[in-house]
Order: C-alpha cells, then structure tokens, then sequence
C-alpha cells in the first residue's frame, strides 16, 4: 500500500489571488462597524436595527465548545468585516461594467458569466468577497415571475418578502455564528419563487473569498410558494493563505404548500496546506423549514474544502407529509477536520426524512457526523431512515459518529445505521489483476462509496464533485 | 445545540452538609489509607457540584429532583428482624446458593451464607476486606473508577461505608453463581455502596449483583462498581435494578479486562423512579472481550438512563453490545452507547445495537449510539431504532385468534426475550423469563 500514499499531491488549484482595487473596512466588530455595513447598503432602518438586535445578542453568546473540533480562538476584533472591489458604484446595469479582472477570475474557476452561457441552463450570481458582482439570466427569469438577485437588491426590490422570511428560519439568537453573520452579513442569493412556478433552469452562487484578513458573512434566503420547485447549486472557493479566514454563513430556505426546494453544495474552500497551516474556518447555519403540507427540502452537499467544517444542514418538517432529505459526502484529508452532519425536526403528521451521510477521513483528518432526528410528541407516523459510512483511509486518521435520537411519538419510526470500514488491499489487488492502476482503482472504490449521494447531485455538478473528490484524496490514500 | 450558555448556580443540594458530618465521624478515617481517596472525592465533588443538563453526558437526565431532595444519612450500620424475613424474599433464581447481603450500603454477615464457596475465594463486605485484604483491595479501589469520574462517583469516594468485594485466585473456577444483594429499606436514606470485583488469571465466576426495596419508599442509592479481569479470566455479571418505585439509583460501574479475558454484563433495569447506570469496559489486553447486554422495561414515570462506554485500547480485541427497552405509560429511556478504537486498536470488531419499542402516547426515548475511530482496519457497526409493534404482526396473531391485549403480549414477550436469550446466567435468564410473562399478563388484563 506504500507506493499508493506516494502517489503525487496536486495543489488546490483555485488558490490564486486576483489583483483589484477594493474598499475594505479596518479590522474590528463594533455597532459602528454594523451601521457602516447597513449604511454601505443604503439599507432601511428596520434592517439596520435587525443588525444591532442581532449584535447585542452575539455579544452575551459564547462560541459553541461541543463540536468536535480544535483550533485557537478566533480574534472577532482581527477581522475586516467588510470587503468589495472597488466597482464604479454598487449598481451594475450589465457584465460589461463589472471589473474584467473579476470576470476573468470566474473564467479562471470556470464559472461562466457569459449571458450567451445560458445554454447551460444554469443562472450565477457570483460572489466576490463582500458583495455580489454579477447575477447572469435575471431578465429571462424575470419573466417568469421568478426573482434571483443579489440579497443587497433584493431588500430594495423585494423589501417585504425579506423583512416576511429573513430570520423566520433560522432567528438571529438562533447561535453564535447565525447571530454574527445576522449582524454583518453582506451579501448573498435571494431567491423567490411564485405559486406554481417550476423554475426551468438551475440557479446557483459562486462565492469566492479574495481579499486577505476578511471574513464572508453571506446570507441566502430561498422561498419557494405554494407548488413551486427549484433546484440550488452552491460553490465555493478561496486563495491559499498562511492565515485562517473565518467563513459564517446562514442559508434559510422555507417551502410552503406541495413546494420542493433542492439545494446542493460543492464546498471547496482552502483547506489549509499539508501541516495545517491556513484554511478556511467554516461555521455555517443552514436550515430549511417545510412549512406546508407536501412539502419537501432536499440538502445534498460535497464538502471537500476548508480547515474546519462546522455545518448542521436541516429540515424543520412542520407540514403534514413533508420530506427532508440529506446527502452529504465529507472529505477530510491532511489536518482539515469536519463536525457536520443535519438535524431533522419532526413536526407535523406523516413527515419522512431520509439521511443518508459518508464520510472519508485520510492523512491526519478527523471527519465526525453529528445528526439530529426528533420526533414531537404531535408528529404521528413520523417516518426516518438514517444511514452513515465512514471510510478510513490511513491509520492516523479518526472517524466519529454522533447521532442524537429523540422520539415522543409512538407511531414514528426511526432506524440508524452506521458502519465503518477501510480500502482492503484485496479490493485494489483485484482491480490491479484487471489492469486498473492503483490510482484508479481507490477513486473508483471511493466513487462507488459515495454514489448515493453524488446521484442526488444535478448532473454537471456530480461529475466535478467526483473530480474534486480525486483531486482532495490524493497523495494520502493508502 | 444551541450557542447560548446560561450561567447556572452550581447545585451541591444536602451533600455539604453529608460531607462534614462524615468527615467528623469514625468511619471517615476508619481505614487510614483510604482517606485520600475520601479526600479526593470530597474535592472532586465540591469543585463540580452537579452535572446540568448543558453537560453533554447528562444531556437528556435532569438531576434536579435528586438534587433538591433532603436525604439522611447513616453513620452505621442497623439490623433488625424485618430485614431478615424480607432479605429472603429476593432470589432472582439463585435462592439457596451462596450469597452476599448488604442492607442500606452495610455487610450483614448474618445474611450472607458464603460456606459453599471454593477454597482461596474471598468474599464478603469491602470494609472488613480494606483491612483484611488491604494488598489486594488498596491496588484497585478508586483506580478503574476514579472520583473524578462523575459528581456521584465523587460522592461514593468520599462517602461510602461498605460494599461487596469479591477476589477469586487463578485458575479457581467457582461453579455456582454468587448473589450480591443490596437491600435498601429507610427511608429518605442515601447509601453509597462500593463494591470491588476481581477476577484472577484464568478464573471464572458468575455474579448477580441485585439492588432491591421491599418498600415503595424514597430513598437513594449511589453505587459504584469496580471490576477487574485478569488474563484468560471470565465474568459473568448480571446486574438487576428491581428497587422502589419511588427510589433514585444512580450506578457507576467500570471494568478493566486484560488479554483474552471477557466480561460479560447483563443489565436488567425494572425498578427505580430514576435510574441512571454509567457502564464502562477498558479493554488492555489483545483478544480481551466485553459483551453488554441490556434490557429496561419501564412504566409510569420511570427515568432510565444508560451510558455505555466500550473502550478499545488495543488491537484484536472483539466487543457486542445490545441493548433493548420497552416503554409504558410516562416513562423516559435514554440510552447513550460510546465505542472508542484507539489509534493503535487495529482488528477491533465492535458492534452495537439498540432498539425501543413505545407502546404508549407519553413515553419518550433518545438515544445517542456513538462511534470514535482512530484506526483504519476495523470492524465497527452500530444500529439504532425506535418504534412500535409492527401492525401486520398483530393482525397476523389476530387472525390466528388471539385478542389484542394477547398478540401485544406476545409480541412485546418476543421483543425482550431477544436480548434476554443472551444473559449469561440461566437462573437468572429463567427467573426473568418468567417475572416479564407474569408482568405482560399482569398487564394484559389490566388492558
């Protein structure tokens, strides 16, 4: 197996940094800071006070102790809060005003922002450090009643469907991250989705952490109306860097009755390099509720990137006969470590969820889920199925499983499965005698381990996160 | 998993008060040796106090109504006739054979009958054995379960009286299952009884250590448990909580085994208001075994918690745990199973199973199996699930002409025979049977 762990490492590629004037605010957190960033957004004084609310309860919080995780304590006064690059203002009628430097940096990520790209079928809205640069397909969606827009636009041009729903998931004393990121958030996606509407191509962000010493505090807020669908792609990336950057983001998703909302994730943020140093420290909340009857919120996420993982997505399955559902892969490698896992609320009557979690832990990586189901003594029928893998990939690595039961209904049903295992030598020893390279034979046993989830994935992100996967293993299997 | 932390008061309820009384007392210092230990408890417990339920280990168990309870403590032991007529009510199948009988936390040696013991086989109360056997005793007390385990395990160090201690010498191979019962009969008494198992190279025994009341009175028991298995020995220890009603029990009982030793604990958890058992096996020696087994059947208002704990310090060593509750009326059952690989542990094989079976609209289970692996090449699986009977099984006994109350019955028999089938003392696995067909009937025609 020596000769595996040998096999040649190739760099986070992503991590180059792209050269633009920005407008960056100094180091620090204060009410002030807060204003500044509402004020920046010519925001309306109800959501100004949102922030300071939001502030005041962040500063009574602690920083959560019990993820399974380590890493020193985060100095809140040694980062920049907010940070832009410095566009002829804030309005961007068309891609031809955005920074060429910025828009080739998206070609670079091979994320097109090309209007003509919307073959693809996929609409972006890209996210340049602070504040969003480029949405792509806006008219065209425009049309169809759908709104996708930058968070910033969206409280000026949907001003009360974000003060109706922002916060009405995941409140801003929910935790200390989402209390942080309720203050300072910047921006991020709003999406709104008519009664009825299906909408007919992929809307996703690309967010990118440019500047250094800066933290991303996005928001996105997903409401998909009575019997409207939607699918969500997410994607990230970051520079390499000697220092840790702070990512803390809050997603809210709220589907209402027989509405389906999918929403997927490629993370891939800087992991840090092979002892550790730099990364990305990513403490996300993210939650959906399925507030109406047949409802149904579907999390699949590929979480390859960054130092340390802190992400519960989850399902709040309030309707009669909603669905949650989550996928997840996580992949750590070298000293990046991850505590997520999902947490699904039962609430209403004959609600089913399905979690379906693998985690792959190399090098010195410490991969740990951590789920919660419970059933509410009113959620008769409840229905869950849990299953979660871990692939141990090297013996300095760990793998931990915490699932947290809780049941208060007699009819409900719950089952939990975990197993753990490892690449045998006699698996690549039959696909070696069939003249496939070692190389090939751990990311096709790797594949094959992670093909539940990754047949969750829409298709064009399926093949890269397969990639990505490749790419994050090696140098460490064996 | 919520990020705001509210400050508490740390809660101490009557314990301060216990401490000092203790410390002024004889029995404090009664055996000098074990001072530091008593010591260390004290101090322990002082700087903790009670565990909230913002620890993570007592998560879903609130220790507040014990807490704010005023218990008395007793300074010596008491006999009287009542408890000799009642000490033979309790058997648990094993009546006649050799037995070992506490009453409140102390050793009644007129109780006990240890005559049919093999030769060189110790056994008898721990206070006599702290002095008699001082070597063997003063190596192992306070070490597998050291005070600063838990506020209560803190609270036992520093406040227990007695307790049942056992040594059986290599190779001895001790044929008749010992009964180790502790009886509780004030109340309002808190007993903190300390007991101390050891198992030599290559011996086997079988032990039944039994808490029970004749009362349905309030009281409080605080027990720790420390087993020790030596190379190639084997114990089989059944455990049953068949105490009050209304009583608290809290249990603390942790094993070390070494190589190509097992042992083997069967708990059966039918008593007590409030139950909570921290079980915890170390395995240090390659091929060393640990099996749990588990069964609660809890009604009314019952509060059962297990914590487990199955440590695999060391390579090639296999463990099996399986635990199973039933839950009537208002009950609450936690379960909360932990398996540790360590860094060097490769070849473990470890699986873990739960399963809760609610038959009522008020119970409520939360169950938390979890897994920390640190070496590639192992074997580790856990299952959990928590549901009701399966209505096509019903239907299927219906049709086959039995009533409701009776196809319940039955299939609620199948679901704890399953683990039952598995304990390791026949007497015993046949008194239980036979108590649990007698509980489902019982429960039949109250239906």
């Amino acid at each position: 197996m020596e000769d595996v762990e040998q096999l040649a490492t190739k760099d986070y590629k992503w991590g180059f940094v792209t050269d633009v004037a920005s407008d960056t605010f100094a180091k620090g957190l204060s009410e002030d800071v807060v204003r500044a960033i509402s004020a920046k957004k010519n925001e309306p004084s109800w959501l100004t006070d949102w922030r300071l609310a939001a502030y005041r309860a962040w500063l009574k919080m602690k920083a959560p102790v019990w993820p399974n995780v380590t890493y020193p304590p985060i100095d809140y006064q040694g980062i920049a809060y907010y940070s832009a690059p410095a566009a002829p203002k804030d309005k961007k009628q068309s891609l031809d005003e955005v920074d060429p430097e910025i828009l080739k940096t998206y070609e670079k990520l091979g994320i097109s922002l090309d209007e003509q790209k919307r073959l693809q079928n996929i609409a972006v809205d890209a996210v340049f450090d602070s504040v969003s640069v480029a949405t792509t397909c806006k008219d065209y969606l425009e049309k169809l009643g759908i709104a996708f827009c930058s968070f910033s636009e969206a409280v000026h041009k949907h001003p009360e469907l974000v003060r109706r729903y922002l916060g009405s998931v995941v409140p801003t004393h929910d935790n200390f991250f989402a209390a942080l990121n309720s203050a300072v958030f910047s921006d991020g996606s709003f999406c709104f989705i008519p009664k009825g509407v299906k909408c007919p191509m992929e809307l996703s962000t690309y967010f990118r952490i440019n500047a250094a010493d800066t933290g991303q505090f996005e928001r996105t807020l997903i409401v998909a109306e009575e019997g409207a669908q939607v699918s969500y792609l997410e994607g990230c990336t970051a520079p390499k860097r000697d220092t840790n950057q702070l990512h803390a983001a809050v997603v809210e998703l709220v589907a209402l009755d027989n509405a389906t909302i999918k929403y997927s994730t490629v993370q891939n943020w800087y992991p840090g390099d092979k002892d550790g140093k730099g990364g990305i420290y990513n403490f996300v909340t993210k939650r959906g509720k399925c507030a109406g009857v047949n409802s149904k919120i579907t999390w699949t996420q590929v979480e390859t990137g960054s130092a340390i993982t802190w992400k519960y997505p989850s399902c709040i399955l309030v309707g009669d006969n909603s669905v949650g559902e989550f996928y997840s892969v996580a992949v750590v490698n070298n000293r990046q470590q991850a505590d997520t896992g999902t947490k699904m609320i039962h609430v209403g009557k004959n609600t089913r969820s399905t979690i379906v979690s693998k985690g792959i832990s190399a090098g010195r990586g410490n991969n740990t889920y951590r789920g919660q189901v419970k059933v509410a003594k009113g959620a008769a029928k409840a229905r869950n199925y849990t299953q979660c893998d871990s692939l141990l990939i090297g013996d300095r690595c760990g793998a931990h499983t915490f699932p947290y039961i809780e049941v208060q209904n007699p009819t409900a049903k719950v089952e939990h499965e975990a197993s753990t295992s490892k690449i045998s030598e006699d698996q690549i020893f039959y696909c070696k005698q069939r003249g496939i390279s070692t190389e090939n034979a751990i990311n096709m046993i790797v594949n094959g381990f992670c093909k539940e989830v990754f047949r969750e994935l829409p298709m064009e992100f399926a093949v890269e996160a397969q990639k990505l996967l490749g790419v994050s293993l090696d140098g460490s299997v064996g | 998993m919520s990020g705001a932390v509210a400050e508490m008061p740390m809660v101490k309820g009557c314990w301060p008060a216990h401490l000092d009384a203790f410390e002024k007392s004889p029995g404090w210092s009664a055996v000098p040796w074990a001072v530091g230990l008593r010591k260390r408890g004290s101090a322990a417990f002082h700087e903790r106090g009670f565990p909230t339920t913002d620890d993570e280990d007592w998560r879903y168990t609130s220790v507040q109504a014990l807490a704010a309870t005023a218990f008395r403590q007793s300074l010596a032991a008491r006999a009287d006739a009542l408890v000799s007529s009642t000490a033979k009510m309790f058997g648990f199948g094993l009546e006649g054979g050799p037995r070992i009988v506490l009453v409140d936390g102390f050793f009644s040696p007129e109780l006990s009958d240890l005559t049919a013991l093999p030769k060189g086989v110790r056994a008898g109360g721990l206070l006599r054995a702290m002095t008699a056997e001082k070597a063997r005793v003063e190596t192992h007390l306070g070490e597998i379960a050291p005070p600063s385990f838990s506020a209560f395990a803190a609270l036992n160090a520093a406040l227990f009286q007695d307790g049942a201690f056992l040594d059986v010498p290599a190779g001895v191979k001790v044929e008749t299952p010992i009964l180790i019962l502790h009886l509780s009969h004030e109340s309002y008494l808190a007993s903190h009884p300390r007991n101390l198992y050891r198992v030599g190279a290559g011996a086997s025994v079988q032990v039944l250590e039994a808490y029970a009341s004749p009362s349905c009175d309030l009281y409080f028991t605080n027990a720790v448990t420390e087993v020790d298995v030596e190379r190639g020995g084997r114990l089989i220890h059944g455990r049953i909580e068949s105490e009050s009603g209304n009583a608290f029990h809290v249990a603390c009982t942790q094993g070390r085994v070494a190589e190509d030793g097992l042992w083997q604990s069967d708990v059966a958890a039918l008593g007590a208001g409030f139950f909570r058992h921290d079980l915890g096996a170390r395995l240090v020696g390659e091929r060393a075994e640990a099996r749990m087994f588990g069964l609660t059947i809890a009604s009314g208002k019952q509060h059962v918690d297990h914590h487990t704990a199955i440590d695999h310090a060391v390579p090639h060593c296999p463990s099996r745990e399986y635990y199973k509750a039933i839950l009537n009326g208002r009950s609450r059952v936690v379960f909360n199973g932990k398996v540790y690989v360590r860094e060097d542990a490769q070849k473990t094989d470890a699986k873990q199973t739960n399963r809760s079976l609610l038959l009522s609209e008020d119970a409520r289970v939360d169950t938390k199996p979890q897994l920390e692996i640190f070496a590639d090449d192992v074997k580790c699986t856990h299952g959990a699930t928590v549901g009701q009977l399966d209505e096509d099984m019903i239907h299927y006994c219906r049709t086959r002409g039995m009533s409701p109350a009776v196809a319940r019955g039955i299939l609620t028999y199948a679901f704890a025979r399953d683990v039952l089938q598995n304990f390791g003392i026949p007497a015993v696995k046949e008194h239980l049977d036979r108590s649990l067909v007698q509980r489902l009937l019982d429960a039949g025609r109250g239906a």
